[in-house]
């Protein structure tokens, strides 16, 4: 976090006080995929301890999305078929949708917002998987939770996010341009603040904060900070849901040789994510 | 005789409620590329962009997108 922004975040959202805290199941989740030893029925064992986390799991497992030909009947089978990663993602997925995906309190519109993260989320996986397999599921998570500073400002400081908003349409400029004039701080900071609160792993938070500005990255995160600037930036032109704004950020040369892609194959993944999109209710239902 | 007529109606009834959606379907995706092309305004003498904005509009425009 850049020291001079951080009073000012601090202020605006009054520390994150009432921000909703990670729930103790999914911290406990997110440090057993980082330690080696953790086996699927340790998933298993963590998840059971929250029924309705797991019926929420299953319910997506099983949903269309997936295409699975028989039914997945429980947590360890998930894991073993998905892996742990994914399994996590699909938890903090269901906590990020019921803390601030569903709710209803602000001008802004939080619902589109959401299918903007979960569209990003789907493509920044897919450009990641082309340039290496491990990255997809860190990619699907950085997607989804890219903008998830805007979620916290919608909700801790609706003022600000009002007042973006309306420079934001009346000067026709980017969610992002209109916070640098109207705050001192951004979504990015916000977001990965937030993150770090929550225990997230660091290279997560790094990529949220970096991805306006992808190659300032330190270099163990400039990868999936790349991928997840053209992930928003092609969610963007495809019409998937909404950033708060009516442009499309540039997305620089440097940017897109990093995601090692051609048109021809961007075509592809951006016709495949459509109809991975068009199947996803699940990710939209508490 | 009724019978008939009334399939007739029903036919007819169809067939210009087919062309109504079909038309509202057009309408809608016109207004989704000029908001595509729209978006990508500012960086229109960007190759690199003007090639992504003829992507997004041919996705948009064999039915890719679903939800807006």
């Amino acid at each position: 976090m850049a020291d001079d922004s951080l009073p000012a975040l601090r202020d605006a959202v009054g520390n994150l006080s009432d921000m909703p805290a990670l729930p103790a199941v999914v911290a406990r989740l997110t440090r057993l995929i980082g330690d080696p030893r953790t086996t699927a029925s340790d998933i298993n064992d963590t998840l059971s301890s929250d029924p309705g986390l797991v019926t929420r799991i299953l319910k997506q497992v099983n949903s269309p999305f997936y295409g699975f030909s028989r039914r997945i009947t429980t947590i360890t089978n998930a894991v073993v078929i998905l892996g742990f990663t994914h399994v996590r993602n699909l938890a903090l997925s269901a906590f990020v949708f019921d803390a601030f995906g569903s709710w209803r309190g602000s001008p802004f519109d939080i619902g589109s917002l959401w299918r903007h993260s979960i569209g990003s989320a789907f493509l920044a996986a897919k450009l990641a998987k082309t340039q290496d397999p491990k990255l997809e599921e860190d990619a699907f998570i950085c997607g989804l939770l890219h903008d998830l500073g805007k979620f916290i400002m919608a909700r801790n400081a609706p003022a600000h996010m009002e007042s973006v908003l309306r420079t934001a349409e009346a000067e026709d400029i980017l969610f992002l341009e209109a916070e640098r004039l109207r705050l001192g701080y951004d979504h990015t900071e916000l977001g990965a603040y937030a993150m770090e609160r929550w225990n997230l792993p660091e290279s997560l938070c790094r990529v949220v904060r970096f991805h306006h500005r992808p190659l300032d990255a330190p270099e163990s995160a400039r990868t999936l900070a790349c991928v997840t600037n053209a992930a928003d930036i092609v969610a963007r032109s495809m019409l998937l849901g909404s950033g708060g704004d009516a442009g499309v950020p540039l997305l620089s040369e440097e940017v897109w040789e990093r995601t090692g892609l051609d048109m021809a194959r961007l075509e592809g993944i951006m016709r495949k994510v459509a109809d991975d999109y068009s199947k996803s209710d699940a990710f939209f239902a508490s | 005789m009724d019978g008939r007529e009334n399939t007739q109606q029903d036919k007819a009834q169809e067939k210009a409620q087919d062309k109504a959606q079909d038309k509202a379907r057009e309408e809608e995706q016109k207004v989704k590329l000029l908001r595509i092309a729209r978006m990508f305004s500012p960086h229109q003498d960007v190759p690199l962009m003007r090639q992504l904005c003829l992507i997004a509009i041919r996705c948009v425009q064999d039915g890719g997108e679903a939800r807006g």
